[in-house]
């Protein structure tokens, strides 16, 4: 490791190299400048620094005092020596008094230089050197008068050179006068190895603060910093990655604020971590589920003879619930199938998922699109939770034909381009979507339609995402309506146009982005070079059986049919159809009813007579509305009377047989209750004319009429 | 949507019993009815069937009632149909069989016929 250039203490901080989640460059160890260490230091600087500054000041006042105090014994000792030298001076030898008290003087009074008393001839007569007497005074040189602290007596003085500080006092004669002085020196080293001593002191004193106060700041500051250590090893350990340890530390300090605030951070740091996760899970999850959907869709498009059949799907920007499909059927026949699960996300595309799976499992199970639905109703509602739900459409596309039979299961309308009338047809099954009601109500509601396509025509399905496409300023969806015309100018030129310009257009429609749901498009078509599909079918007017098949081919061509189970719970949706068909669904309540229960008598019939309530085989009610353009405006009832219904089934032929009518006059035929299906037929029908075992089986042709409700009530 | 079928069986009187049929009265549902009246009948009772919630009738369906009403008149019971759906009204008034059958506007005119132990 390398040592820093500075000499400042330092620690290292000891940490690992901290690694950002995303793999970054750690940053090399950084050593740092202890707080501890520069606490200590200002500490002693400090303390150093105001112990010099206390310590000039109170040697320079020590000084001062030193220096008053000496002065002041200086002239006390002059006076001393004054008063006791007057006496001598009176006498003859005054030096045999005098010198021994100077010299007791100068032996007990350490740093004098000097003591001498002088007579008033300014003669020697008192000096610790016995050579100096009687000889006469000579003052030091350069001495000044200093100004005393406090005042001076009578006769006194204080004069000082750089050497020595000297005080003078008069001796008085007790009968007045003066008759000498006395005189004290003293030297300045003396004063001088005064203050030195007190230096000392102060020095030793100052180093002795220093030290404690360097050892008193660093053990207070490494108490004070001892939370760091807790500190910074919880952020170590948050910077690890470890946010479920928060850093237990009880300090009443700031640093117990902080690592509250450093706790608190974590939570919010692992919360938003938590969040991140799985925000990217989900992601991925939403990816993998995107990858999911469209590995199920089909890769391309599917050709039978004429019929082509091609989707189109346009995910969004969350995973959505679309689904279509096309799958080949052994018999040679294609199964398309359209569905919008309600609800977006992993859930959807769940759904989705056990949609395909199911629907490839059971597409060769049944040949009945509706009853194929009604399974997958009752599987997906034991499944699905209640609130989810799927519309869809199912439809079976005959090659062969050009027939499809279909189902759907409240899902969006057909549309229908009939190339031969440059027309768009709308066809509005009412079922109610998969899963959204249990106890089998869906099968209940479900039924095969049945719709020729001729050559030319295209029928495209599509899924809400493009008809409830918003605009830009998200206050209008995009429409049917719109979608309608989008086909019709596109369907000549072929499914491949109508899926581009409908997208362009509701890419448009929509501004820049990704849809905000799945826009998912089925689109099939049979070819305009169909001749074989499209040949009439003649009729002899002598052959009545010649004359039903070119009624059944008509209807089949240009009319409505409802494929139905052999069985009673099959007819029972004729009503229902009755309702969402042209023309008829036109009809008034009395006559839709009377409609509803001949249609119904007639299907039932055939379906307990005829196949014996067989649930295997089917048959087929068609509707054939008039041709003729100059009906379009007559009333339905009217209408109506001018179609014709066509029933076609491959059961056991009935007994033709005339109908006489019941005489409800006659109790036996109350008590029996019987044959009042054929009596409702009768009544409401106009022409029931029953062709057994035509080239294409059975052949029921029925008239609505003539008669209406109120006529046959006074009938 | 089609309301589901059902039979509600109850007394109406000391000696009478009430049938509240709703749904569709078709093929499947006829013979149920059926029988439950016959059971009525065979415990020496008489029958209000309220066809109020009807919404359809089948032939089989409109063929038992008038057998019924045939059965009833042997005794010792007493049959009677009220508040015919618009969906029966129609089929009745096809047939013109209405006054075979004691149709009554509602329950309480019918109780109070079979109070009277008339048999319309």
């Amino acid at each position: 490791m390398n040592r820093p250039k500075h000499s400042a203490p330092s620690v290292d901080t000891g940490s690992a190299p901290v690694t950002g989640a995303r793999g970054a460059v750690a940053a090399a160890p950084k050593r740092i400048v202890s707080i501890r260490w520069i606490v200590t230091s200002a500490a002693v600087l400090l303390t150093a620094a105001t112990a010099l500054s206390v310590g000039a000041v109170a040697e320079r006042n020590a000084r001062s005092a030193l220096t008053g105090e000496i002065e002041s014994r200086l002239l006390l000792l002059a006076r001393n020596l004054a008063l006791t030298s007057s006496g001598a001076l009176l006498e003859d030898f005054p030096e045999l008094t005098l010198q021994p008290l100077v010299k007791e003087t100068v032996a007990h009074e350490p740093g004098l230089a000097f003591v001498i008393v002088v007579d008033h001839r300014n003669q020697i007569q008192g000096h610790a050197d016995a050579r100096q007497l009687g000889t006469s005074f000579e003052p030091p040189p350069g001495l000044r008068a200093i100004t005393p602290e406090h005042p001076l007596e009578a006769g006194e003085s204080l004069a000082a050179n750089p050497g020595l500080i000297v005080a003078s006092t008069t001796i008085p004669n007790p009968s007045g006068g003066t008759i000498g002085r006395a005189l004290v020196g003293l030297n300045r080293d003396y004063i001088e190895r005064r203050v030195a001593a007190s230096r000392r002191q102060q020095a030793v004193t100052l180093v002795l603060f220093v030290v404690l106060g360097v050892g008193a700041a660093f053990v207070l500051m490494s108490h004070l910093l001892h939370p760091v250590g807790v500190l910074r090893a919880g952020i170590e350990r948050v910077g690890r990655g470890d946010l479920d340890t928060p850093i237990q530390l009880r300090d009443p300090t700031e640093f117990g604020l902080l690592a509250g605030a450093v706790n608190e951070m974590t939570g919010r740091l692992k919360h938003a971590q938590v969040e991140l996760i799985e925000r990217e899970r989900l992601a991925h999850e939403v990816d993998l589920a995107r990858q999911i959907q469209e590995s199920l869709l089909p890769r391309g498009p599917v050709s039978a003879g004429h019929i082509t059949v091609r989707g189109d799907h346009r995910a969004a920007a969350e995973v959505g619930g679309d689904y279509y499909d096309i799958l080949p059927l052994p018999d040679g026949r294609i199964a398309i199938a359209i569905a919008d699960v309600a609800g977006k996300g992993l859930a959807g595309c769940l759904v989705m998922s056990m949609l395909s799976v199911l629907l490839r499992a059971l597409r060769n199970t049944y040949t009945s699109p509706a009853a194929l639905l009604g399974d997958l109703d009752e599987r997906l509602g034991e499944s699905l939770r209640p609130g989810v739900f799927v519309t869809m459409f199912y439809g079976i596309l005959d090659p062969a034909t050009g027939r499809m039979v279909f189902t759907s299961a409240g899902h969006n309308p057909m549309i229908l381009y009939r190339h031969s009338e440059r027309c768009i047809e709308v066809l509005q099954p009412k079922g109610i979507p998969l899963a959204a009601l249990r106890g089998g109500v869906a099968r209940s509601m479900l039924c095969d339609e049945v719709v020729q396509l001729r050559p030319g025509d295209v029928m495209v399905q599509f899924t809400d995402g493009y008809s409830e496409a918003f605009d830009t300023a998200h206050t209008e969806e995009y429409g049917i309506e719109r979608i309608q015309q989008v086909v019709a100018q596109a369907a000549a030129r072929g499914a491949d146009a109508i899926c581009d310009r409908l997208k362009e257009e509701v890419r448009q429609w929509e501004g820049s982005g990704p849809p905000s749901d799945d826009q998912t498009l089925l689109i099939a078509t049979l070819a305009v070079d169909a001749c074989e599909l499209a040949a009439e079918v003649t009729a002899t007017p002598d052959d009545p059986a010649s004359v039903a098949l070119k009624r059944l081919a008509d209807a089949e061509r240009a009319g409505h049919g409802l494929r139905l189970t052999a069985s009673l719970d099959s007819v029972a949706v004729i009503r229902q159809w009755l309702r969402r068909t042209p023309v008829l669904s036109e009809l008034s309540g009395e006559d839709a009813q009377l409609l509803g229960s001949a249609l119904y008598e007639v299907c039932a019939n055939v379906a307990e007579h005829g196949f014996g309530e067989s649930g295997d085989h089917s048959f087929e009610l068609w509707w054939q509305p008039p041709r003729s353009a100059d009906t379009l405006n007559l009333p339905a009832q009217e209408r109506t009377r001018r179609g014709v219904f066509v029933v076609r089934d491959d059961g056991t032929p009935f007994r033709p047989e005339n109908w006489k009518g019941l005489d409800f006059d006659n109790p036996g035929v109350r008590q029996r209750g019987r044959g009042l299906g054929l009596e409702i037929i009768h009544r409401v029908m106009h022409e029931v004319a029953y062709h057994p075992a035509t080239s294409r089986g059975n052949i029921t042709l029925l008239t609505f009429g003539p008669h209406s409700a109120a006529s046959l009530r006074e009938g | 949507m089609i309301a589901p079928f059902t039979i509600e069986r109850g007394p109406i009187s000391d000696r009478s019993v009430i049938l509240r049929v709703r749904g569709e009265l078709d093929a499947r549902n006829a013979p149920g009815v059926v029988e439950a009246c016959t059971q009525v009948r065979r415990d020496g009772k008489s029958l209000v069937v309220n066809l109020a919630g009807v919404s359809f009738i089948a032939s089989s369906g409109i063929g038992g009632l008038l057998a019924l009403v045939e059965e009833f008149r042997q005794g010792p019971g007493t049959l009677r149909l009220v508040s015919i759906s618009p969906a029966v009204r129609s089929v009745v008034n096809l047939l013109n069989i209405d006054r075979f059958l004691g149709i009554d506007e509602n329950e309480q005119a019918a109780l109070d016929i079979l109070k009277d132990g008339t048999n319309g």
